[in-house]
């Protein structure tokens, strides 16, 4: 502290303020970089209040029976409200929530869900290599059939990719993920 | 902190192929398909005539042109050059970040994110096949509508060059592997060797004594540029046939 | 402590204010709402066939699309045409779905004409007023198009043919009348010849820009590669001859600068060596000894001694030309605008038939390259088919459109429909096109992006961009076959637009007049099933639905590969019948002692006709000769330049009777010294930002001279002056100008 003390007050001005553009700086580049993953919106409100929890944990559905295309493309993706119907023309067919995808169905109209899990532009993954491969959903995108509301359980940051791949002794290239 | 385990590639197990292209300069007439073609499907940006006044045109496939001789005995040139994909890479030894490297397949590797914009691999290279991304990539209102989904769009401050239309290998290694087979020849193809109208330009995998590039890089024909400095491309250029002509 | 305080809130109040405004935006998942056919990957894309409508040609195509949007087009292999190959325009082709000029919605104007005020309206409203114009307009009628024998002319031919007034005329490249009727001089067929290039060891080309013209360069770059190095018996070669080392030129083993407007007499004066070599030699023994005799003595004042002054090409090398038609054919000759450039287009065609219908002869006896004609059979069904669309290619001349021009002026016109056309800008100034166009009482126009016809017309209908609707076509230029390339809307809508085809009809519904078909489809599907017995190659089994299925599949109907295996065309009864009148008239030039400099205006592989400068890919994409990006340029000789103390950049004015042009000069070996050229397709007015103000206007300097015989544009008769306009440009050229010697560097 002594030193701290026979500095002049001015000199005490610029290494505070010096101290303090150091710290600013770590913080600003801490949440530029971590900010999306700490404050992003992990559990977005879906369009209809669907749950996973009953469909893939009570119900035992596999999930594949509605993400039809993981086997077969890079995307999973969402089921269509045809799929929805499929059942529900039959099974609680009558429940507000199945009334109001039943009715955008017979206007053509699709439900816009929110997206959960998202990879940066720059990052290119295969869900059907997974899937042969024999992966389990859960492995990547959690215990999904246990949750009400889907949230976002994994940052997907590189090392966790990366991680997973090393111990399988999948192919470690840049541009097996990067274009 | 997990601990940390580094692999290296077992390379005997990963190295099945190598990449390879010919290009034909007795069949090129210089038409620019495939400059337009590897725009279309890489999401190249244009820049604009006052980027262009700088020199910072990005096109990953240009056609040089060479005029030799004067009026009335002239003869032009065309040479099809981009990113030539060289085992021993000039351009890989000068990055900081190892954003630039040799994969397993034979091809010259730039990482977008890893690459912090030195310039360096640009600089170093001899074939002035590495561009630099001066501004965002910016389209015009709605052509965004045309990118293609399967590339990446480069932001501010990286390299970019050509890939050999890595997103067209994947695709096709990844049919392979759903039919457990290896790749066949003729089942890649990048976007200018499939646009090529004179057949120009060939792609395979030269370690397939099957392959059409494999024949044609034995043909007796075959040159590299720039041999001397020992950058041994991937790229091989089939001579025109001098010996032949008129 | 404070003050360090604040610092550091003031640290994590910027950032966080930098994060609201890079953050992510939400991002959201749209299912299909029907899921599509098992066996399709939506994520990969959906690959559809159609017609390229970028130019004439009519290649076949597979577009790409992912998410309902077009990303990429590629070559339909199976397409006699394109053959799974694609040129630069048309791949640009797929960009312009997506061009930030696209016009919105219906115009109609509201100021003066030309003043480019309109107003938009509702489609009903456009349609209303467009009966009511056609209702009232009594059959007087003119339309125009780029000569493609497409749906919309198809249509409007259909609608209006009762009407004595009414003229559907074509403004198309330059050149192709004459070669049009060249071919039919000999062969008898009134259609362009395709010489068998892909098959020939010697090709000849006659200032034939094969690779930069609108006939399908797509299909002359196969030829060309397949030529070259597909036979492995011997790789063919070719010699350019012309004013200059074009891009096809350069492709070429060598490049002859013979005298502008002599290339006929070149051609006869190789016609009378051959001939005389056949005769000795005892080949082609199907032609009567006797017509050779009298070919012969008629050739005889075409002697190469008597003609190598005049042409500007020693002996020799004419001698040296015609070896290979007599030893090692198969060879062939292909004629192009540096023959039918000129007033004597027609005449020197006549010598370039008789070459290679006596190569068709010899090689007969040997392997074959045929001169490529439809045969006569198929002929017939191809001008049963062209009457559904349009009037046939040859009908469709030059002086057609003059003297459609000359009755607009006249005020004859009470409507014009221009369509796929910008006549203001690319026809010669002095035709005073806009002028006549300003008589027309109601001009409507189908373009959709804002361009010079279009901005002096009182009704704008923006057409479909060809990915979004249905065509149909017959193209002109097909080896030896029949085709109808089929189009088939690949992406929705982009903006409120209409094809052309079908505002026409329901205009024509509303108007009363007697329409074919409710719409562009129904038409296309009634075409099909009037000609659907003839189109061998759908399986008789399949029913109407499934044989419509079956063609957009395909793209188009051709015959499959077995069946083109061509059946050319023997030398007519004209070559037998010959008399020993072979004639090539002197070309006629246009101007005063003051021009001394052959104008040769020529198109660039990438601003073609003046379509591809509103383009970004195609304007950065340097010009293969110049490497000039962006920009527009004057051609001169290098040495002529040193003469004139011209450096490149240095502004130049090139001048005619007609008019001048002034631009940078860009100093070329590879061009005659008594030539200037200039890339045709700048200097547009109103053609959208990335065009307009780009150079001038090269169809400023050209009048009106033609082939007679044709009824072609001579578009290489026009004299010039050069000066120099003080003041010079950078051109912003490719790579390193320095380096142009590179090519010993890289020891090619």
């Amino acid at each position: 502290m002594n030193f701290w003390n026979s500095l002049s007050s001015t000199a005490k001005m610029v290494a505070g303020a010096l101290a303090a553009i150091f710290v600013g700086l770590h913080i600003f580049l801490a949440i530029f970089y971590f900010g999306p993953f700490w404050f992003g919106t992990h559990t977005p409100t879906q369009p209809i209040a669907f749950s996973h929890k009953l469909h893939a944990g009570t119900n035992k559905i596999p999930c594949q029976y509605c993400h039809t295309l993981a086997r077969r493309t890079e995307a999973a993706g969402i089921p269509s409200a045809e799929k929805c119907m499929n059942c529900h023309g039959y099974v609680k067919a009558e429940s507000p929530l199945i009334v109001e995808i039943a009715k955008k169905f017979e206007n053509k109209e699709p439900i816009v869900w929110q997206k959960v899990f998202d990879l940066p532009d720059h990052v290119w993954f295969n869900h059907k290599r997974h899937i042969k491969k024999g992966f389990k959903c859960q492995r990547c995108h959690g215990p999904i059939e246990k949750v009400d509301v889907v949230g976002r359980s994994n940052d997907f940051k590189m090392g966790f990719c990366i991680g997973c791949h090393r111990d399988n002794e999948a192919p470690t290239d840049c541009w097996t993920c990067h274009t | 902190m997990g601990k940390i385990k580094v692999k290296l590639f077992n390379y005997k197990k990963q190295n099945d192929y190598k990449w390879a292209m010919t290009i034909d300069l007795d069949r090129c007439n210089g038409c620019g398909a495939c400059v337009v073609g590897c725009q279309a499907e890489n999401n190249v940006a244009v820049v604009g005539e006052e980027q262009v006044e700088h020199g910072r045109n990005m096109q990953w496939l240009r056609i040089e042109r060479y005029v030799e001789g004067t009026y009335p005995d002239v003869k032009v040139r065309f040479l099809p050059m981009m990113c030539q994909h060289c085992d021993i890479a000039p351009c890989e030894s000068v990055c900081p970040v190892w954003a630039t490297y040799q994969n397993p397949e034979g091809l010259n590797v730039q990482v977008y994110n890893r690459c912090i914009g030195t310039r360096f691999c640009g600089n170093n290279c001899p074939y002035s096949a590495r561009f630099f991304n001066w501004y965002d990539s910016k389209w015009e209102k709605n052509q965004e509508n045309q990118l293609n989904p399967d590339v990446s769009v480069r932001e501010k401050g990286v390299m970019e060059k050509c890939t050999m239309c890595m997103q067209r290998i994947r695709r096709g290694k990844d049919l392979a592997k759903d039919e457990g087979r290896p790749v066949k020849d003729g089942d890649i193809q990048p976007a200018c060797a499939q646009t090529c109208p004179t057949n120009a330009i060939t792609f395979g995998d030269i370690n397939d004594p099957h392959s059409k590039v494999h024949d044609l890089a034995h043909s007796g024909r075959a040159i590299r540029l720039f041999e001397e400095k020992g950058t041994h491309p991937a790229v091989l250029y089939l001579k025109g046939g001098s010996g032949n002509v008129y | 402590m404070d003050r360090r305080r604040f610092l550091k809130l003031g640290a994590l109040t910027a950032s966080t204010g930098m994060l609201g405004a890079c953050g992510q935006t939400a991002q959201q998942i749209v299912p299909f709402v029907n899921p599509p056919d098992d066996g399709v990957n939506p994520v990969d894309g959906f690959w559809y066939a159609t017609t390229c409508k970028e130019c004439n040609a009519g290649c076949g195509v597979m577009i790409r699309t992912v998410d309902g949007r077009a990303k990429k087009l590629e070559g339909n292999p199976g397409h006699p045409i394109s053959g799974g190959k694609a040129c630069a325009t048309g791949q640009a082709g797929v960009q312009k779905v997506y061009h930030p000029d696209r016009l919105k919605s219906a115009m109609l104007l509201s100021g003066e004409r030309g003043s480019g005020v309109y107003k938009p309206i509702s489609w009903t409203e456009a349609v209303t007023v467009l009966s009511d114009k056609l209702a009232g307009a009594k059959g007087s009628v003119f339309f125009l198009n780029n000569g493609s024998n497409d749906v919309t002319a198809g249509v409007a031919n259909a609608i209006f043919k009762d009407s004595e007034k009414f003229v559907s005329a074509s403004n198309h490249d330059a050149g192709a009348e004459s070669l049009r009727q060249g071919g039919a001089a000999l062969t008898g067929l009134p259609q362009t010849p395709y010489p068998d290039m892909a098959n020939a060891d010697f090709s000849l080309l006659l200032g034939a820009d094969i690779f930069e013209w609108d006939r399908s360069p797509v299909f002359y770059s196969r030829s060309f590669g397949a030529s070259r190095r597909d036979r492995p018996s011997s790789r063919g070669r070719m010699v350019y001859m012309g004013s200059r080392l074009s891009s096809t030129a350069v492709s070429c083993d060598k490049w002859i600068p013979a005298k502008p407007g002599q290339l006929g007499i070149i051609a006869l004066s190789i016609a009378s060596v051959v001939v005389d070599g056949v005769i000795e030699k005892g080949l082609a023994r199907a032609i009567p000894r006797n017509t050779l005799g009298r070919y012969s003595d008629a050739l005889r004042k075409y002697r190469p001694e008597r003609v190598a002054e005049k042409v500007d090409v020693d002996a020799e090398t004419l001698y040296k030309l015609a070896a290979p038609f007599v030893n090692e054919a198969p060879a062939i000759v292909i004629a192009g605008d540096g023959v039918t450039g000129y007033s004597n287009g027609v005449a020197g065609l006549d010598a370039v038939e008789l070459l290679n219908m006596i190569s068709y002869e010899i090689g007969k006896e040997k392997l074959t390259a045929k001169p490529r004609s439809t045969p006569e059979s198929d002929q017939d069904l191809k001008d049963r088919m062209l009457e559904w669309f349009g009037p046939a290619p040859r009908k469709q001349t030059f002086a057609k459109l003059k003297s459609l021009t000359e009755k607009m002026a006249a005020g004859e016109y009470a409507v014009g429909l221009i369509h796929n056309t910008n006549p203001v800008f690319d026809t010669p100034n002095a035709l005073k096109f806009k002028d006549a166009l300003g008589k027309v009482a109601f001009v409507v126009s189908f373009a959709n992006v804002m361009d010079e016809t279009a901005n002096q017309a009182d009704l704008i209908l923006p057409d479909n961009h060809w990915l979004e609707g249905w065509s149909a076509q017959i193209p002109d230029f097909v080896p030896g076959v029949v085709a109808l390339n089929l189009g088939q809307p690949v992406v929705q809508k982009f903006q409120e637009t209409k094809a052309a085809a079908d505002s026409l009809l329901e205009a024509g519904a509303k108007a009363g007049l007697k329409i074919p078909a409710a719409n562009g489809e129904e038409y296309i599907k009634k075409v099909i099933s009037a000609f659907r017995s003839e189109m061998l190659e759908i399986p008789p089994a399949l029913s109407d639905k499934e044989a419509w299925n079956f063609l957009l599949r395909r793209g188009g109907s051709w015959p499959s590969e077995n069946d083109t295996e061509l059946t050319a065309t023997p030398a007519s009864d004209k070559l037998w019948a010959f008399k020993g009148n072979l004639a090539s008239d002197e070309p006629v030039f246009e101007g005063t002692n003051d021009h001394p400099y052959h104008l040769h205006i020529y198109q660039t592989v990438f601003a073609g006709r003046g379509s591809g400068v509103n383009h970004g890919w195609l304007q950065e994409s340097p010009d293969p000769i110049t490497t000039v990006m962006w920009q527009w340029w004057i051609e001169i000789n290098t040495g002529e330049a040193g003469k004139l103390g011209i450096n490149e950049g240095d502004l130049i004015t090139v001048s005619s009777v007609h008019g001048s042009v002034t631009g940078p000069a860009y100093l070329y070996q590879g061009l005659r010294p008594d030539v200037i050229s200039i890339p045709a397709g700048f200097g547009h007015t109103n053609y959208g930002e990335m065009a307009n103000g780009r150079g001038a206007n090269a169809m400023d300097l050209l009048g009106l001279s033609m082939d007679e015989a044709s009824g072609g544009l001579a578009a290489r008769s026009q004299m010039v002056s050069v000066k120099k306009a003080g003041g010079s440009v950078v051109l912003l050229r490719n790579g390193n100008p320095d380096g142009e010697d590179k090519g010993e560097a890289f020891q090619l």
